[in-house]
């Protein structure tokens, strides 16, 4: 998992409009953001940096171990 | 042994208003933010409860007047009140501030998004109770300057303080970061008992706490 919570949005969408694998959607009855597919965040930190509110936690863990090749 | 009651009676305020919020504070499971972010969000807070004991630093609490000097209770209503107004007059600017500090969107455009942003019912409430909170603060410190008696502007400052009071409340659960549902139990209970207290003033009358002073 990458990014973790969102907690006090104000519905601008900024981060829906800044990410760019789509992991963040608009709630249509609350008019919040919301996780709605977090397997794809890429960790680029862009909806956080564009949230005006500072609403969005980004976890420093991976889920996914990072593999490497051993040739 | 006065002395003693007093002091046993601001404890059990500290321990209403600052450490049982910190508590439930502390029980949630929110991921950790820097210094900074952490500092601001328990100042304001602790903020936001001080000013609903506001709403019993007054005429209608019984026990606080059995005890204390009525000029004493209102010397430090005046106090926590200029000193909330202080802490929700900058919290706007306190949101955008670690911005200063990160990379990302520029602090004045977040700013002017934030306040501009109506689509969000917190935001529009948010900013109710901020005017809300300027007029109380000019109607209080103008007091004397204002062609009103003492007990039209008393009248005036209660509605201004229960509008402000239900205002901030549904910003604070709308948007609050830290709201769970002890804690919003909580300020509704503080809340509930507190304008009770008030309204105990001008609907009840006939009883004896309307007296008072």
């Amino acid at each position: 998992m990458a990014i973790e919570q969102i907690n006090g949005c104000i519905g601008c969408e900024e981060c829906i409009k800044a990410c760019p694998t789509d992991v963040i959607r608009l709630d249509a009855k609350t008019k919040k953001a919301f996780i709605k597919y977090v397997e794809d965040c890429q960790i680029c930190h862009l909806c956080r940096m564009y949230c005006p509110v500072d609403a969005i936690t980004i976890t420093p863990y991976k889920s996914i171990p990072v593999v490497v090749s051993w040739g | 042994m006065e002395n003693n009651i007093k002091l046993k009676y601001i404890l059990i305020s500290l321990f209403i208003f600052v450490i049982i919020p910190l508590f439930i504070l502390s029980l949630q499971t929110l991921p950790p933010r820097t210094l900074l972010k952490e500092s601001t969000s328990v100042l304001v807070i602790v903020g936001f409860f001080f000013l609903l004991g506001q709403l019993y630093l007054n005429r209608a609490n019984k026990f606080f007047i059995k005890i204390y000097k009525m000029i004493k209770i209102i010397k430090l209503h005046k106090i926590i009140g200029y000193a909330v107004i202080a802490i929700f007059f900058i919290h706007p600017f306190l949101i955008v501030l670690p911005r200063f500090f990160e990379a990302g969107v520029d602090p004045i455009y977040a700013f002017w998004l934030m306040i501009t942003d109506f689509k969000s019912l917190g935001i529009i409430f948010g900013l109710i109770a901020w005017c809300v909170m300027i007029a109380l603060l000019l109607t209080s410190f103008y007091k004397d300057k204002l062609n009103m008696t003492y007990t039209k502007w008393r009248v005036l400052h209660i509605v201004l303080s229960v509008v402000f009071v239900a205002a901030g409340l549904w910003h604070v659960i709308d948007l609050g970061r830290h709201m769970n549902e002890f804690m919003i139990f909580f300020i509704f209970l503080l809340v509930c008992m507190g304008v009770y207290l008030l309204s105990k003033l001008y609907f009840f009358k006939n009883e004896k706490v309307g007296k008072v002073l």
